[in-house]
């Protein structure tokens, strides 16, 4: 009889070792941070584009944006390049990057450009 | 007088257990096990994009520095051909926010001419 309450006692502490090191394992290596992904520079290089499609030229600085000579706001890009062109299916563009321009920059441009279909976009580098 | 000192003896076991399998399950499902990135690197971070899970690839650095797994990278080809098989086709890079955006774009560049078809930048995304 008392062996049996003996036996009833035991498995409580070892529970709780395994329990807190499970616990401690999740807890220290989980990370909580989410991710995602933008593709760069969709078109491929090297692909020649028919000399009949008009290009657009965006300059992108780190507080400017230019489409084709214009002062335009991030926000208000897919208005400028619906006005581009309407009848054809794709608009190449071509971005060209100033010296001060940070990856963050650029994919804040990439993540609105993303959004607008029918646009090919190819960043130039140095 | 045996029954107060009982009592106090057996107090919280199970609403210890109660809160500790609580926090276990939380920490179970709302965390993913991964790899750690470099330490000092800050994420670019977007908005409005789908989710994928953490990476595992390349770490550029504000200064440029490619690093893969805590070690340091000396150029785009010698990551590119060190890649498995599998993983060739589409290459991952992730920069620091601060990165000059024409660094970027040329390591983009190097990687497509190894031989990648697809180049894509991770970044954190925004809470929202």
């Amino acid at each position: 009889m008392r062996k049996l309450s003996r036996r009833r006692r035991l498995s409580m502490t070892s529970l709780i070792d395994i329990i807190f090191l499970l616990l401690l394992f999740f807890m220290l290596s989980s990370t909580f941070s989410r991710f995602s992904e933008v593709e760069i520079s969709a078109a491929s290089a090297g692909k020649a584009n028919p000399s009949d499609v008009k290009m657009s030229f965006l300059q992108l600085g780190e507080d400017s944006l230019r489409v084709n000579g214009q002062d335009v706001e991030l926000a208000a890009l897919p208005e400028a390049f619906s006005a581009i062109a309407p009848e054809t299916d794709t608009v190449p563009v071509l971005v060209s990057l100033r010296a001060e321009v940070t990856a963050q920059r650029l994919t804040d441009v990439l993540v609105v450009l993303r959004g607008i279909a029918r646009l090919r976009v190819n960043v130039l580098g140095s | 007088m045996r029954k107060r000192r009982q009592s106090t003896r057996r107090e919280p076991t199970i609403a210890l257990i109660n809160i500790v399998f609580l926090m276990l399950v939380f920490f179970m499902v709302a965390g993913t096990l991964s790899r750690p990135l470099d330490g000092e690197l800050t994420l670019v971070r977007t908005a409005d994009l789908e989710g994928r899970a953490p990476p595992d690839t390349l770490v550029v650095h504000r200064d440029g520095r490619l690093a893969y797994r805590g070690q340091d990278i000396a150029s785009a080809q010698a990551f590119y051909d060190a890649r498995p098989e599998d993983a060739r086709d589409v290459v991952r890079i992730v920069p620091d926010a601060a990165l000059s955006a024409t660094t970027l774009v040329n390591l983009a560049r190097d990687l497509r001419s190894a031989g990648a078809a697809r180049v894509v930048i991770v970044t954190e995304r925004g809470l929202e």
